[in-house]
C-alpha cells in the first residue's frame, strides 16, 4: 500500500526526471523543487491556520482566560475550546497539512535512497518498484556522481590533506537559517511553546547534520534543496520573519 | 513539565539519530546482501554481516569465527569466501579491505588495503594469482602475498560479480556494472577484448562452456552467449526480468532464473526456450548441480527446488517454515546453493538460522545457529 501509493510514483518520477537530464544531482533537486511545488497550497493552508492560532493567541480574550484559570488546567482547556468555537477555529487545523506532508516528505527521501541502491539488496527491491516504461535496466546503476560528490556516499571534500564535510555544514546553517526564519514571534517568549521552538531550533540542524555526515550524500543535497525552496516558499508568502537572524539595530537603521 | 519536555525532545532527536545510523548502508548493523558461502572437503566457509565463519561440514559446529573478538561495527563480509591452493580463506571486507585467512585459525595471514570501495564480489583465485574486483569499478591482480600483479584495471561503474578465468587461454572474464564484459590476460592485466554495450548491466557470474561460449545474464532482461574468443554474440534470449542469476550448465542445457522469478532451461548451443516455469520468488543465486541428476535452486520467498535435469520437479520445500522452538526459521534464500552428491548448502538471511545442510531428499541433516 505505501509502496503503490507513495514509494513508486515518486521513485519514478525521479528516474524519469533523471532520464531526461542525465544527472541525478540536478534530478534530486528538481524532483524537491516538484514536490515543493504540488504540496505548496497545503504549506500555505497551514501557515494560515498558525497565523489564526497565534492572532489568537494574541487577543484579550485568550490573555484573560489563561489569567483567570491559570490554576485550574481543566476549566482552562473547557474555556479555551468555548473560545475555539465562538472563534469558529478549528485547533487541529494546522496540523493537518503537516500530516499531509508527512508521509510525502518520507516517500522522499526513500526515493532517494531507493533510487541510489547502493548495495545488493536495495538493488533487488528497486527491480520490484520501477515502472516499465521507465526503463530502468538503461538507467541502472544511478551515475551517482555530482560536482565533487558521490551521491551514494557521505560526502567529504579532501582540503589540505583533511576530508571536510562541505555539505553536512551547508545542511547545518540552512536547517538553522530556516528554522529560524520560519519561527513566528512568540506571544510571550518565556511560554513553553516559544522554549520548545527555541529548543528544536537549535537541535534540528545538529541531527539534520548528523544524518547528512553518515548517509549517502544525495540525501545531504535533498536536505539542502529542501531547505532553501523552503525559505523561497515561505518569503514568497511573506511570512519569512528576518528578525530572527538579522540583528535588531540594522532593522532599526532601516 | 518543561524539564519534562526537554528531556522527551531529546530522546526523540537521539531515538531518530539511531534510526537513521542504523540503516546507513554500511552493513554493520542493517543487512544490505545475502551470505557468501563456498566449501571444500570438511568446511564450509561463510561470509555475513559482520563475521566469517568456518562450520564444520560434518556436524555444523562452528569452527572459527573471524573476528574472533568483538567486531568492529564498520566492519562485515558479504563477497563469498574464495580458497586458495593452499586452502586459506580470500575474502573482501565492506571496510574495503581484501582478507587473507588462516583455513584453520581464521587468522589474519594479510590484509591489503588498496582498494577504494566495498568488496561485494567474491574473488577469483587461479595459479596465475588472486583477481579481486571492487566497487570502485577496479578489479584488483594480487600473488599469494599481497604484491600486485598489474596496475589495477579500472571500468566505469562497480564490480559486483566474480570474474570468471578459462584455462585455456589464463584468461580473465571480468563483468561491469558499466554493462560491458572485460576479457583481460591473467599474467599481464592486458585487455584482450571488451564487449559492447551489452544492454544493462552485469552483475551475475558469467560461465565458461569448454565449447568455448561464455554464458552471461544482464540487467537489460537478457541471457546472452558469447564467443569466448572474440566476443562475439552468438546468441540472445529475452528473459521476463533482469538476470542476477549465474548460469549451471548440464548437458548442454543452461539452468538459471531471473528476478521476476521466472526459472528456465535453454538449448546451450542455440538458445531455445526447452522449458519456462513461474516460481514463488525472485531467483538470485546461481543454480547448482549435485554431479549425478539433480539441479537445485532457491528464491527469495524462501523455497528450495529440485529438479531433474529434464525439468521436472522433483520436490519443493520451504526453508522458512522450518521449525525452531515453536517457530518458523525464516528467511530468503538469494545466495547460490551449493550441493554435491547426497549434501545440499543454504543460506538464507533474514533467518534464525545461518547455514542449514540437507540431503538430497529435502531432509535435514544439521542447522547452524549463530552464536552471539
Amino acid at each position: 500500500m505505501w509502496n503503490t501509493i507513495i514509494i513508486e510514483p515518486m521513485l519514478n518520477t525521479l528516474l524519469w526526471i533523471y532520464r531526461v537530464i542525465g544527472d541525478f544531482g540536478l534530478a534530486i533537486i528538481l524532483f524537491t523543487l516538484l514536490i515543493r511545488l504540488i504540496t505548496h497550497p497545503l504549506t500555505a493552508q497551514q501557515m494560515k491556520g498558525t497565523q489564526k492560532m497565534q492572532e489568537l493567541q494574541n487577543s484579550e480574550e485568550w490573555k484573560a482566560i489563561q489569567k483567570k484559570y491559570k490554576d485550574n488546567k481543566e476549566q482552562l482547556a473547557q474555556a479555551q475550546m468555548k473560545l475555539y468555537q465562538q472563534m469558529g477555529f478549528n485547533p487541529f487545523a494546522p496540523c493537518l497539512p503537516t500530516l499531509i506532508q508527512f508521509p510525502i516528505i518520507i516517500g522522499l527521501y526513500q526515493s532517494i535512497t531507493r533510487a541510489l541502491s547502493t548495495t545488493p539488496l536495495q538493488l533487488i527491491d528497486l527491480s520490484k518498484h520501477v515502472y516499465p516504461f521507465i526503463r530502468a535496466s538503461e538507467l541502472i546503476p544511478i551515475n551517482s556522481k555530482f560536482l565533487w560528490m558521490d551521491l551514494g556516499q557521505p560526502e567529504r571534500l579532501p582540503i589540505l590533506g583533511f576530508g571536510v564535510p562541505v555539505l553536512t555544514i551547508l545542511v547545518v546553517i540552512t536547517t538553522y537559517l530556516q528554522s529560524k526564519l520560519m519561527t513566528p514571534p512568540a506571544a510571550s517568549p518565556t511560554d513553553q511553546s516559544a522554549q520548545m521552538s527555541k529548543m528544536m531550533n537549535l537541535y534540528m540542524p545538529l541531527l539534520m547534520g548528523w544524518i547528512a555526515y553518515t548517509l549517502p550524500s544525495g540525501l545531504a543535497v535533498y536536505f539542502v534543496a529542501g531547505n532553501i525552496f523552503s525559505i523561497i516558499q515561505y518569503a514568497a508568502l511573506g511570512k519569512v520573519n528576518w528578525k530572527n537572524i538579522i540583528p535588531s539595530f540594522i532593522m532599526q537603521k532601516k | 513539565m518543561k524539564v519534562f519536555l526537554k528531556y522527551r525532545l531529546f530522546g526523540v532527536i537521539l531515538l531518530a539519530t539511531l534510526l537513521t545510523s542504523a540503516c546507513s548502508g554500511n552493513g554493520a548493523l542493517v543487512a544490505s546482501s545475502w551470505p557468501g558461502m563456498t566449501k571444500n572437503l570438511d568446511t564450509v566457509y561463510l561470509s555475513y554481516g559482520q563475521y566469517v565463519y568456518a562450520i564444520n561440514l560434518e556436524n555444523g559446529s562452528l569452527k572459527w569465527r573471524f573476528p574472533g573478538e568483538k567486531p568492529d561495527r564498520a566492519l562485515s563480509f558479504y563477497a563469498p569466501p574464495a580458497l586458495t591452493a593452499d586452502g586459506d580463506v580470500i575474502v573482501g571486507g565492506y571496510d574495503h579491505k581484501l582478507y587473507k585467512l588462516n583455513a584453520a585459525s581464521g587468522e589474519i595471514i594479510w590484509d591489503f588495503e588498496g582498494a577504494g570501495d566495498r568488496y561485494v564480489a567474491g574473488a577469483l583465485v587461479t595459479q596465475v594469482g588472486i583477481f579481486a574486483p571492487n566497487s570502485d569499478g577496479k578489479l584488483y591482480a594480487l600473488d599469494q602475498n599481497k604484491a600486485q600483479l598489474w596496475q589495477p584495471f579500472g571500468t566505469n561503474s562497480h564490480l559486483w560479480a566474480t570474474p570468471t578465468t578459462d584455462e585455456r587461454c589464463e584468461c580473465i572474464y571480468l563483468p561491469s556494472m558499466d554493462r560491458h564484459l572485460y576479457v583481460l590476460e591473467a599474467a599481464t592485466g592486458t585487455l584482450l577484448w571488451k564487449s559492447p554495450d551489452l544492454g544493462g548491466a552485469l552483475v551475475a557470474e558469467p560461465t565458461y562452456d569448454e565449447d568455448g561460449s561464455i554464458y552471461l545474464g544482464t540487467f537489460g532482461s537478457e541471457m546472452l552467449a558469447i564467443k569466448a574468443e572474440n566476443g562475439n554474440i552468438i546468441w540472445r534470449k529475452a528473459t521476463n526480468g533482469w538476470v542476477w542469476s549465474g548460469v549451471r550448465i548440464v548437458d548442454g542445457k543452461l539452468y538459471f532464473g531471473d528476478l521476476k522469478g521466472t526459472f528456465y532451461i535453454l538449448d546451450a548451443a542455440t538458445g531455445e526456450m526447452i522449458k519456462q516455469e513461474q516460481l514463488d520468488g525472485a531467483i538470485v543465486g546461481t543454480p547448482a548441480y549435485d554431479g549425478k541428476a539433480t539441479v537445485y535452486l532457491g528464491t527469495e520467498a524462501g523455497t528450495l527446488y529440485a529438479y531433474r535435469l529434464d525439468g521436472s520437479r522433483v520436490w519443493m520445500k520451504s526453508i522458512s517454515a522450518i521449525q525452531k522452538d515453536n517457530k518458523e526459521i525464516g528467511g530468503k534464500l538469494y545466495a547460490p546453493v551449493i550441493a554435491e552428491e547426497d549434501l545440499i548448502l543454504v543460506a538464507p538471511v533474514e533467518s534464525a538460522a545461518l547455514v542449514l545442510a540437507l540431503n538430497g531428499n529435502g531432509e535435514t541433516k544439521w542447522i547452524y545457529y549463530p552464536e552471539n
